[in-house]
């Protein structure tokens, strides 16, 4: 559980009091772009880096206070954490002798992610792929009841990727608790039951993933003589969710092509071309994350922020006709 | 696939025996740190020229034939460096190797990863002095010195610089805890040792302030067995405390040190 966390570096807000629940029995998707805050989170959640206000609890209790942390809570950090000479099985073995576990564990968890073979190889021979399952098997020594992976999904190949999902969703199977972070939604759409979508270190969105906002709905996409006046005769109808595209299109959402079609006509505009699409879910997230309706804030972490400005979908949908369109409910999550 | 871990048992973490200060909770963690040590090459990489420079100036130091004083100092004092240095970099490494992240989620509360640390570099710092001071040894019989007739002299000698190495070791861990930065920490640690030091020597007695200079760390450690082997064989090198306070000023160095890198590293932001 995320209470209200705030952590800034320096000048830099990386996290803006964001609080979120995370369920057992279900995996839980945090998404968000790159330097949204989710590893800012994660770690402190981890208590590897100190809040600047807030905090994170497992069951009531903060991770440096949990009396077994590692048998509680497993997570996935990166795939860099190893020493390069060291073989495999002596870099488990040296943890689960910390966490009191018995040394026999450590072959347990190299057979769960598939690295008996490589048992007793050193870790600097070993692939992306390969370092990525030893950080798992590292986090599943304590065979914890919450597992917390971070962008688990670079570097593993899709056989790797699809096993993963297979996993992630047999361990919260068993009633435990999986939070998974991503900056791609179509990475982890199929494995996660709810998602927590951060932007710019702010929560925009909790819930299940079928509840992200615009699902039910078609986009017509409608290209005119007079955009401005197409747009402000379906606000005064109340379709207010409409947004410019490039070459003079509109993108509406919440109204027919026939609705827009006999609307362009009482106001005399000419349709020269209309499609009806279905808004996907990468396009629902990444409507969330926009900052369309925000002024762009530095609010990234150091190092990210020209993504966020050079992201195409950005600068495409950075031109809103009306106001207060779309996102009205992510005002009130926050 | 499987449903994983369901052969094992359900884990309470709350009703797990014992707290994270236990017995079994650290003995735990200075297992681990065993495995971590043993299994990489640093520890046995600088134990070989300790080593073999104590031999050396043992064999350098033997030439009447006699054990005098500066080959028992030979025994001990020689080696310390790399006793420091092998602290240092077990310390470092965590940062260096990006381990410290997981190394602090199995050891929350990171102050007991930092004593598990020092324990096993104190263990392996003690077992450089004893390697160091049999090599030394060695020399001098190769040079038909007779160490053994003085052998009650020498073995008093050898268990302070045990002492002595296990201090130097226990300091390393806690400067590459303060650092983090493993070749700053390293480079620190040698310009300190081999220009720093000597220079404040020099200018504490320009200064008129001789009797400061053995009370640096380096000095202080160095003092209680030069020091103690003046009194044992004489022709010491004028120290004036004895050899028991100068080990007491270099306790005091290696817990301040030890206490501002484990303060330092509970307040650390691992990113």
């Amino acid at each position: 559980m995320v209470r209200n966390l705030t952590k800034r570096f320096g000048s830099v807000e990386a996290v803006r009091d964001l609080s979120f629940t995370v369920e057992p029995g279900q995996v839980t998707g945090f998404l968000g772009p790159n330097g949204a805050g989710k590893t800012t989170t994660l770690r402190a959640a981890l208590g590897l880096i100190r809040p600047t206000g807030g905090e994170v609890t497992f069951d009531g209790v903060g991770y440096r206070r949990l009396a077994h942390p590692a048998r509680m809570v497993g997570a996935v950090l990166d795939s860099n954490g190893f020493h390069r000479s060291r073989k495999a099985r002596a870099h488990l073995r040296m943890y689960a002798a910390a966490i009191g576990m018995p040394d026999q564990r450590a072959d347990e968890v190299l057979a769960l992610v598939g690295l008996t073979d490589a048992a007793n190889r050193k870790v600097g021979g070993f692939s992306l792929g390969m370092r990525q399952r030893l950080a798992l098997a590292t986090a599943l020594l304590g065979d914890p009841p919450v597992l917390i992976l971070d962008e688990p999904g670079s570097g593993l190949d899709p056989e790797g990727v699809a096993w993963l999902r297979g996993f992630l969703r047999s361990y919260a199977a068993t009633g435990r608790t999986v939070l998974v972070s991503s900056h791609q939604l179509a990475e982890i759409a199929q494995t996660v039951d709810r998602v927590v979508i951060i932007s710019q270190g702010a929560g925009v969105f909790e819930g299940p993933i079928g509840e992200l906002p615009g699902g039910d709905r078609d986009e017509v996409r409608v290209r005119c003589s007079d955009p401005g006046r197409l747009a402000a005769v379906l606000l005064a109808r109340g379709i207010t969710e409409i947004e410019s595209l490039p070459e003079g299109w509109l993108g509406i959402l919440g109204a027919s092509t026939t609705t827009v079609g006999d609307l362009a006509r009482t106001v005399d505009v000419a349709v020269y071309g209309m499609t009806r699409e279905h808004t996907d879910l990468e396009q629902r997230f990444l409507r969330l994350t926009v900052s369309q309706y925000r002024p762009a804030a530095p609010h990234g972490q150091p190092g990210d922020p020209p993504d966020a400005s050079a992201d195409p979908v950005r600068s495409e949908a950075a031109h809103p006709v009306p106001a207060q369109a779309v996102p009205a409910q992510r005002e009130g999550d926050r | 696939m499987s449903a994983p871990g369901t052969d094992l048992p359900a884990v309470s973490p709350a009703a797990a025996p014992g707290g994270a200060w236990s017995a079994r909770a650290l003995r735990g963690l200075a297992v681990a740190e065993t495995r971590k040590t043993l299994s990489t090459s640093v520890w046995w990489a600088m134990l070989i020229p300790a080593g073999l420079v104590s031999m050396v100036i043992a064999m350098i130091t033997a030439t009447d034939g006699r054990l005098g004083h500066s080959q028992a100092v030979a025994l001990g004092s020689f080696g310390v460096v790399f006793a420091v240095l092998f602290g240092t970099v077990s310390a470092s490494a965590e940062y260096r190797h990006h381990t410290i992240a997981t190394s602090y989620l199995v050891a929350a509360d990171r102050a007991r990863l930092t004593v598990a640390k020092m324990a096993v570099a104190a263990a392996v710092g003690a077992g450089y002095a004893l390697v160091t001071s049999a090599l030394g040894i060695a020399g001098m019989l190769i040079r038909g010195a007779h160490p053994f007739a003085e052998l009650g002299s020498v073995l008093q000698v050898s268990a302070v610089a045990v002492v002595v190495f296990a201090l130097w070791a226990v300091l390393g861990v806690g400067f590459g805890t303060l650092v983090s930065s493993q070749v700053v920490a390293v480079v620190g640690v040698l310009l300190y040792l081999l220009i720093v030091e000597p220079i404040l020597r020099v200018l504490a007695a320009v200064a008129d302030l001789d009797r400061l200079g053995p009370y640096l760390p380096g000095p202080a450690a160095a003092a209680s067995l030069e020091a103690l082997t003046g009194e044992q064989f004489g022709g010491g090198f004028g120290v004036g405390p004895t050899w028991w306070l100068m080990l007491l000023v270099f306790l005091g160095y290696t817990v301040l040190v030890g206490l501002v890198g484990t303060a330092t590293a509970h307040r650390r932001d691992i990113t």
